[in-house]
């Protein structure tokens, strides 16, 4: 299997029409994929390494751009962790106010792979009307934090900005028209014929294989797996919260593992975090929202602090851990970073084994990757001993061909 | 400006992420949608540099990157303009120090607009835009590049 | 593998008693957090770095176990040490019931290598071959990568982002963008307050 070099267009991953970028190799038969190989790491910016010297509330900056659509998620992380280890307590309205901002992330984060998927299948309109109906969210999180992206609202021990009953009557409005659509986006994504026919049966994890590979989130939770870090783990608020894994059983379906399934388990979970900002909002305690406000107090804190600590988060794509250990010096002397998407990308060989061409974008995307990585993808003719490059150009159309044979 | 009295061009735009965190990238994209709707300004996203007018970067520009962008920014035809969005792509930003970022985009491609903001909203990159349409008009009436 | 949840102190006399001297020391440390104050909690047991293999079958013994990572770092540029974190979590699935169980062991140095474990958990692969990039710890069992998975393919050889020592990045690899100023040779920017 020959791997040509030659021009390579990389583009940022989330966004198929900008060409998404995943360097995977596949061997292939015919119209079927025999095995693949991929490459990660394009946009290695040696984060960790940056961490080494910086202190924690400069790291907290930091992490909520390690990527922007899970914007609140690492930095919870890390914040957990570094809570841990110089024993600081966390006021319980912060709590609450991360619940909410975590939920907000979730539900825009899944419009928006709700949105990729559509594209992917050549149903432009619905990634439109995803992304129309995401815009109400991300007016929900400005309100609240002031930014569309990377919110920096995360502090270690508590949040920076308080919810206000003023910004109340704005959440709720988000909510409601979120509520009202939600009968309507579940029919446009779940009844639809064609996506039924493109996503059922493609794109199969077993249940043994999640787990031998310890994916997480919805990709684990459709193949069979009830894990999920707010219901087992309780941490923030969520342990006040009753709350329980959604599976694709939700939808009355059995558990296949497939696409079609990761797609049930993402649409359900924007329900359910709907109901979680609700109750929230409801029961949110009185109080202050940091543990301390002058922010060389808590350097110093963080100064005095000596041990090492996990921080978990669930984030939409799954479960993020960062691990801390600090050793009484300004920076921490160890930091991992494990993304959601880390634990998910290496089930890729495995999902697009006997797949057809014109499934690979849908099938790449359902895992929802979030790397900027990217290349083209080489495509081998086992037989044939040739090597083709296809641009993601090429795959998209072979998928939207794919569709309209489909519904002839 | 010419764009309201007539609009000779609709501008292309193609772009490349060079190794950003995404925010921007999505705000790109959200950008495209029919809250903001830049196709009012003729404004398309294309796949292909060689169909392109406008070269939209993100990012600070990984070592595996550099060279590719070099070569995406040869194989626009000209005249063609360069527009940078977010903080990162024009300084570094958050990720000021690093052992595999070959530097802000302007030390790899010239660049012709910048726009700052970590993620910039849309309304900040439709006005980038615009801002890039108005100097492709006066390069065609030939101002320099 | 038994089907009940074992309370904390189980689990770790289970692993003790399956490891024996192995064990270094452990201990389990619980965070309540949120106006319920449910607790949520972990186990940290240090072991050497030869039983490494045997303890993940011995909490295999106890639960199917998620491996969220490997992690590891450099203890100090003048210690002879690499102290590696194999992070695993049981009882998962289960509401309000999960441990992270966190084994941690010294690496030397002058031996950086460890057994691989995809012969009990086939996923941990991906992040073994991190560790062989990022620290320059050899895999025993686990088949050398083709390709690297998380640095460019063109880094040096001998390079360990994460080491402390010798083998750290050089200052002549890091870049400070920052100090890039405006370059030369482009037009000056339009006055005015920028395009009407």
């Amino acid at each position: 299997m020959a791997k040509k070099a030659p021009y390579i267009v990389p583009v940022g991953p989330i966004h198929p029409a900008l060409k998404e970028p995943v360097h995977i190799e596949l061997t292939v038969v015919g119209e079927e994929v025999i095995s693949a190989d991929f490459t990660p790491g394009q946009t290695h910016r040696g984060i960790e390494w940056m961490g080494l010297s910086r202190n924690p509330v400069q790291i907290v900056h930091l992490t909520d751009r390690i990527c922007g659509i899970c914007g609140v998620t690492h930095s919870l992380a890390f914040a957990r962790a570094v809570e841990q280890i110089a024993d600081i307590t966390v006021p319980e309205r912060a709590d609450y106010v991360r619940v909410i901002i975590a939920e907000f992330e979730r539900i825009q984060s899944h419009l928006l792979w709700a949105g990729v998927a559509a594209h992917e299948l050549g149903f432009d309109t619905l990634f439109y009307l995803a992304w129309r109906v995401r815009e109400e969210a991300m007016d929900a999180i400005e309100c609240i934090t002031g930014n569309r992206v990377n919110y920096d609202i995360i502090q270690i021990g508590g949040v920076r900005r308080d919810i206000t009953e003023v910004q109340h009557a704005q959440i709720r409005k988000c909510l409601d028209s979120y509520k009202e659509l939600f009968g309507k986006l579940k029919n446009m994504f779940l009844e639809d014929a064609v996506i039924n026919s493109r996503c059922k049966g493609t794109g199969l994890l077993s249940f043994e294989k999640a787990m031998a590979y310890s994916t997480v989130g919805p990709t684990a939770r459709a193949s069979g797996c009830t894990a999920d870090l707010r219901v087992d783990y309780p941490y923030a608020a969520y342990g006040d919260l009753a709350l329980k894994p959604i599976m694709p059983t939700a939808y009355g379906t059995e558990v296949n593992g497939d696409t079609y399934d990761r797609i049930v388990v993402r649409v359900f979970e924007i329900a359910q975090s709907i109901e979680i900002i609700e109750e929230c909002l409801a029961n949110m305690p009185a109080g202050p929202v940091l543990w301390e406000e002058k922010v060389a107090k808590i350097l110093a804190a963080c100064k005095k602090a000596e041990g090492e600590a996990v921080g978990r988060h669930e984030a939409p794509r799954g479960e993020c851990l960062h691990y801390v250990a600090m050793d009484k010096a300004e920076a921490p002397i160890a930091w991992k970073v494990k993304a959601s998407s880390y634990s998910n990308l290496h089930v890729w060989p495995l999902i697009l084994k006997g797949a057809q061409l014109a499934d690979i974008p849908i099938i790449v995307a359902s895992v929802d990757p979030c790397l900027s990585c990217t290349d083209r993808v080489a495509i081998t003719d086992a037989d044939a001993h040739k090597t083709k490059i296809f641009t993601k150009e090429e795959l998209t159309r072979m998928s939207y061909e794919k569709t309209r044979r489909m519904r002839a | 400006m010419k764009l309201t009295t007539s609009l000779n061009r609709s501008l292309w735009v193609f772009h490349f992420n060079s190794g950003s965190c995404n925010g921007c990238d999505i705000e790109i994209v959200a950008t495209l949608t029919p809250r903001y709707d830049p196709e009012r300004f003729g404004v398309k996203l294309v796949g292909s540099p060689r169909h392109a007018d406008v070269l939209l970067v993100t990012g600070p520009v990984t070592n595996q990157m550099a060279d590719r962008l070099r070569r995406v920014y040869a194989q626009m035809p000209g005249p063609k303009v360069v527009m940078v969005v977010g903080t990162c792509g024009q300084s570094g930003g958050v990720f000021s120090t690093s052992y595999n970022l070959a530097g802000p985009i302007d030390q790899i491609i010239p660049v012709d607009v910048y726009v700052p903001g970590c993620a910039p909203r849309p309304e900040a990159i439709i006005q980038g835009v615009v801002t890039a349409i108005a100097k492709l008009e006066r390069i065609e009436g030939g101002a320099k590049q | 593998m038994t089907d009940e949840i074992l309370p904390a102190a189980a689990v770790v006399e289970r692993l003790t008693a399956a490891l024996g001297n192995a064990v270094i020391d452990s201990r389990i440390q619980i965070r309540a957090e949120g106006k319920e104050k449910r607790e949520n909690t972990n186990i940290w047991i240090t072991i050497q770095r030869d039983a490494v293999h045997a303890a993940v079958e011995a909490l295999m013994q106890i639960w199917y176990p998620h491996l969220s990572c490997i992690a590891g770092y450099d203890k100090g540029a003048d210690s002879p040490d690499l102290r590696v974190q194999y992070i695993f979590s049981i009882y998962g699935g289960v509401t309000a019931s999960e441990y992270m169980v966190i084994f941690s062991l010294n690496v030397p140095k002058a031996n950086a290598r460890l057994p691989t474990i995809t012969d009990l958990l086939e996923g941990a692969a991906f992040t073994e071959h991190e560790k062989t990039e990022y620290l320059g710890i050899t895999i025993d069992g686990l088949a050398p990568a083709a390709h690297k998975f998380f640095l460019p393919q063109d880094f040096p050889d001998n390079v360990y982002p994460l080491r402390k020592d010798d083998k750290k990045i050089p200052d002549a690899m890091i870049k400070d963008l920052w100090a890039c100023g405006r370059p030369a040779g482009r037009p000056p920017a339009p006055l005015g307050g920028g395009e009407e």
